[in-house]
């Protein structure tokens, strides 16, 4: 049998589906691309610049100033308003303590998830014991409350403990607030490691300590990255708490720090840019380069769930 | 040596039977396979052995020394599991000295043990790869060589084989067998695979629904099966089994099936009184079984059912009363589907079996 | 070789009917120790304190004069005209930021599925949104919404869509839409990701059977797709649910709940009422109904998600 030759005349058919996937694509990309762009543009512009309608979308004068302004203390050659060089002075004075606050919080916090999440996780992912399930309902429950209920009376445990304005006290209770889901995505990751290999380490000589630490946990790297990663990006994204715990330049996070920009006086919008783009820069780095990692962990820790 | 002796060991997992009051004695330097079907057994017995199992009840004896309470640290064994768990973010080097590291080996011996193993496992151009690098038998190799590196008494074997292909397969195992020979340690293997156990120990342990079934040479469980389990299980293909009853016709014992009467001698009735005489088994080989084209000769009337030629042989499925029985026959002489043929069953190669619990009641076939 | 000296056993090995050995419980009671005692201490306690403190006259301006007064903070709450407006606004928002960001979640997902030159690059870059901390999110957009030199403005202008410019964060109508704005912006990756790797699951053979079925683009994706992240979904608006119910970060740096109370969610309700207002014990109050009500969502979400999921996977 021949085959038949199609009925309809062979004209050029429209890819629509590729085309509005294309237009699609570029304008998802400008949507999340152009915030940030627009926040790095104008910390790059001079503050006057700033006030022309309609905005200029690439600075005509584009300068390094703002970023001296952070970090080079003897910098005084800024034209801002009179006035708002006291408060955004100070202000900007505390981006770099602030930047070490959050750092130093952000990681003890990452470290702290990892080795006490990593137990509890190994626990539920591997031994059979009575009290694995409701355990597992705690760690999750705890995961469901919001913030704002807890918040008055852990100040009032830790003004009791006396490390209020102590990034102790931030490192605290971002662990806590933190390791519900580390346990969670770690437990889930644990599960996938094939327990031969745990059977191959006994066997080998090695007790429950050695096996974790030489087999185990390398093995287990990417998921303990990824709890690692997730926590750090949530502490050091956090407002509420460090609002309420910190009130010096002792311990004051980035989060704090930044939203001082907006207050009363009016402070340059260009150097608030740039505050907010120092402020958004280690959280991006770390999300481009694990953010495989990211993903597994979100997915693992969502919708394995 | 080496002497593993368990004594009536049973293993509960929950309210689930895996090994119930199994008794083996396992000599020094001797290679012993478990084999049975999934879920025997033999696995969790080798589990228990190495120590990552502790037994519900019973005892472990390594040369008379009770081991059961130790952990599998400390107990005198290496393993060479079926996914042969190399640790995966270790070279080969340091997965087959890892034992060694672990226990505080001053490294010059180390270096010189590793360098053995992998040469006696021919992997010496593979020390620093990462286990995904490596194909399958590649894998097995370094968990062999991991194994052999400590020189262990004992060494434990689970079902190294069955994630190779069938041509490395047959391979592998005849190097396994030689590497026994020139270890001289005892060797416990595991497999479900009976022609291996078969080319492989020096005896077998058959193992069926958590009990031992029969623990002999090769040769004594193939040839004197104790039940009619075991009998099945080894030879490939497997033993035919025809349901039949005792009779007797012009004072000689027969066995009847359908429309067939066939004599038997004496001998494999044996004690048959003491059982059904009407639900027997009768047990021949296929290669016991001849089938003759010429329909003058002597012996049972069947018809061809099907063909299966192997190149080697030929396997001739015929239909004897009903039942259907495989020869394996000569590959030259030509047979065809609905052949009408005559065909004897040897009469020295016979085993008899009672239907209910399937002991074994007798046999012609002389150990 | 020689062994630890553990017991030398006898022969008399007493049968165990445990189903695992005593030492695997002791190693998960240690191993579980320190995440209980955190969670404990810094989690479970102050929420039965909050609980307690909410049942009490507890206004920082009075020390000492804490009396119990059972449910009044409650009975005072639910008459409280400043509440109910919050619980409104908040509900509103909430209403709106969850829709919003789910649809375009799934929508980019949608698109994430699909083949084209370029998509590895752009499920990359998906995730940098959620990596903004939202305190610089909101300064981000309030500045993208200014009233006066906002780059939005001037975007719409440029393109003619307006004559004038808006001031959105100063115009009671327009406040909240900056908010959704931002909090959408904000939260997208996460809903993205989590729908891309629910429709990855799907295996292929069922659109592949669907187009046998003479089935279009729009009718696979009611019949194929949709089914198969119902579970997904529920995932998706438990969280997003709560966590708009909770805003405040971005409540702070752009509209300090104004103007007026357009943009007085409860969060920013709560902390003026404990720390502006120092009245510890109506704070405690209204973050508690909030909780109550957050719990009550996610059981519904559960029972009427749940049912349509169940034959998934």
């Amino acid at each position: 049998m021949t085959r038949q030759p199609s009925t309809t005349p062979l004209r050029y058919r429209v890819p629509w589906k590729k085309i509005a996937i294309y237009a699609m694509a570029i304008i998802v990309g400008i949507y999340i691309l152009a915030p940030f762009t627009w926040l790095i543009i104008t910390s790059l512009m001079v503050e006057v610049e700033t006030l022309e309608i309609p905005p200029h979308w690439i600075p005509h004068n584009p300068t390094l100033q703002n970023y001296r302004a952070f970090f080079d203390p003897e910098f005084r050659g800024l034209e801002m308003q009179r006035g708002t060089m006291a408060y955004s002075g100070g202000s900007v004075q505390r981006m770099r303590p602030a930047l070490r606050n959050s750092a130093v919080v952000a990681f003890s916090v990452a470290i702290l998830n990892l080795t006490i999440g990593s137990m509890a996780a190994y626990s539920l992912a591997r031994l059979r014991f009575r009290g694995s399930r409701p355990l597992l309902v705690f760690y999750l429950g705890s995961r469901m409350l919001p913030a704002v209920s807890i918040i008055i009376p852990m100040y009032m445990i830790l003004r009791r403990l006396g490390i209020l304005d102590n990034v102790l006290s931030l490192i605290i209770s971002y662990t806590t607030l933190t390791l519900p889901f580390s346990i969670w995505i770690l437990k889930s990751y644990f599960q996938t490691i094939p327990r031969d290999l745990e059977d191959a380490a006994r066997v080998d000589r090695c007790n429950w300590l050695n096996m974790m630490i030489r087999v185990f946990l390398p093995v287990a790297a990417p998921g303990l990255v990824a709890a690692g990663i997730f926590s750090f990006l949530i502490s050091w994204k956090d407002f509420l708490f460090a609002l309420m715990f910190t009130a010096t330049d002792a311990s004051k996070t980035i989060p704090v720090v930044v939203a001082e920009f907006v207050g009363p006086g009016q402070t340059p919008r260009t150097l608030m840019a740039t505050g907010g783009v120092l402020a958004v820069i280690p959280p991006l780095i770390l999300a481009l380069i694990f953010q495989r990692l990211i993903v597994q962990g979100l997915v693992a820790g969502a919708v394995k769930g | 040596m080496a002497r593993v002796v368990l004594e009536s060991l049973t293993k509960h997992f929950g309210d689930v039977v895996a090994i119930e009051d199994l008794n083996l004695e396992i000599e020094d330097k001797e290679f012993v396979t478990l084999v049975g079907p999934s879920g025997c057994g033999k696995t969790t017995t080798l589990r228990i052995v190495a120590g990552l199992e502790k037994p519900t009840s019973g005892h472990i004896f390594f040369d008379d020394e009770p081991v059961e309470h130790l952990p599998a640290q400390v107990r005198d064994v290496a393993m060479v599991f079926q996914s042969y768990a190399l640790y995966p973010h270790m070279d080969v080097r340091g997965n087959i000295s890892f034992p060694l590291r672990m226990m505080k080996t001053p490294k010059d011996v180390i270096n010189e043990r590793v360098t053995w193993a992998a040469q006696l496992l021919g992997i010496l151009d593979l020390l620093d790869r990462k286990p995904k690098e490596l194909s399958g038998g590649q894998r097995q190799r370094v968990a062999l060589a991991r194994a052999l590196v400590r020189e262990p008494a004992v060494f434990l074997l689970d079902e190294p084989l069955s994630n190779l292909d069938a041509k490395l397969r047959v391979t592998t195992r005849a190097e396994i067998k030689k590497l026994h020979e020139q270890l001289q340690k005892t060797f416990i293997y595991v497999t479900h695979d009976q022609a291996e156990a078969l080319t492989m120990s020096d005896r077998i342990a058959v193992l069926d629904q958590a009990t031992l079934q029969q623990f002999g040479t090769c040769q004594a469980v193939y040839d004197q099966p104790v039940n009619q389990f075991v009998a099945g299980f080894l030879g490939t293909p497997p033993m035919n089994f025809i349901d039949c009853s005792l009779g007797a016709c012009d004072g000689q014992s027969v066995l009847r099936w359908g429309d067939v009467t066939c004599p038997v001698p004496e001998k494999l009735i044996g004690q048959v009184d003491r059982y059904n005489p009407s639900t027997l088994v009768l047990g021949v080989r296929p290669e016991s079984v001849l089938v003759q084209k010429d329909f003058e000769a002597e012996g049972i009337t069947s018809t061809v059912y099907v063909v299966e030629p192997l190149g080697s042989d030929q396997l001739v499925t015929v239909e004897i009363g009903d039942t259907l029985v495989k020869a394996r026959m000569d590959p030259d002489i030509p047979f065809s589907s609905g052949e009408k043929v005559k065909v004897n069953l040897a009469p020295d190669r016979l085993y008899l079996f009672d239907k209910a619990g399937g002991k074994r009641i007798g046999t012609t076939r002389v150990p | 070789m020689t062994y630890s000296t553990y017991e030398q056993g006898t022969s008399a090995v007493k049968a165990r009917k445990a189903p695992r050995a005593p030492s695997e419980s002791r190693l998960a009671a240690i191993l579980n120790t320190p995440a209980v005692i955190l969670i404990l201490v810094l989690l479970a306690f102050p929420i039965a304190n909050s609980l307690w403190i909410s049942l009490h006259r507890y206004d920082l301006k009075r020390p000492g004069d804490t009396p119990f007064i059972g449910l009044k903070n409650y009975t005072d709450a639910l008459s409280s005209d400043a509440f109910w407006h919050s619980l409104k606004v908040t509900g509103l928002f909430a209403f709106f930021a969850v829709l919003g960001v789910t649809a375009t979640g799934i929508a980019i997902a949608l698109l994430l599925n699909e083949s084209f030159k370029g998509r590895g690059i752009l499920r990359s870059l998906i995730l940098l949104p959620w990596a903004m901390p939202p305190v610089v999110n909101g300064i981000m957009w309030a500045w993208i919404f200014n009233g006066r030199y906002g780059a939005f403005n001037g975007l719409l202008y440029d393109l003619g869509l307006i004559d004038a410019y808006r001031l959105w964060l100063t115009d009671i109508k327009l406040a909240w839409v900056v908010l959704v704005f931002a909090y959408v912006w904000n939260q997208l990756p996460f809903v993205v990701i989590v729908m891309l790797s629910a429709l990855q699951a799907i295996p292929n053979e069922l659109y592949d059977a669907a187009r046998v079925d003479r089935a279009n683009t729009v009718q696979a994706f009611f019949n194929v797709t949709l089914p198969w992240l119902w579970q997904a979904l529920l995932i998706v608006l438990i969280l997003q649910t709560m966590g708009a119910l909770r805003i405040f970060d971005i409540v702070y740096v752009m509209t300090s709940g104004g103007p007026g109370n357009a943009t007085d969610v409860v969060a920013w309700l709560t902390w003026r009422t404990a720390f502006q207002f120092l009245d510890f014990g109506k704070g405690n109050t209204y973050a508690i109904i909030v909780s109550v009500i957050t719990l009550a969502l996610a059981v519904l979400y559960i029972k009427v998600l749940l049912k349509r999921g169940e034959f998934a996977v």
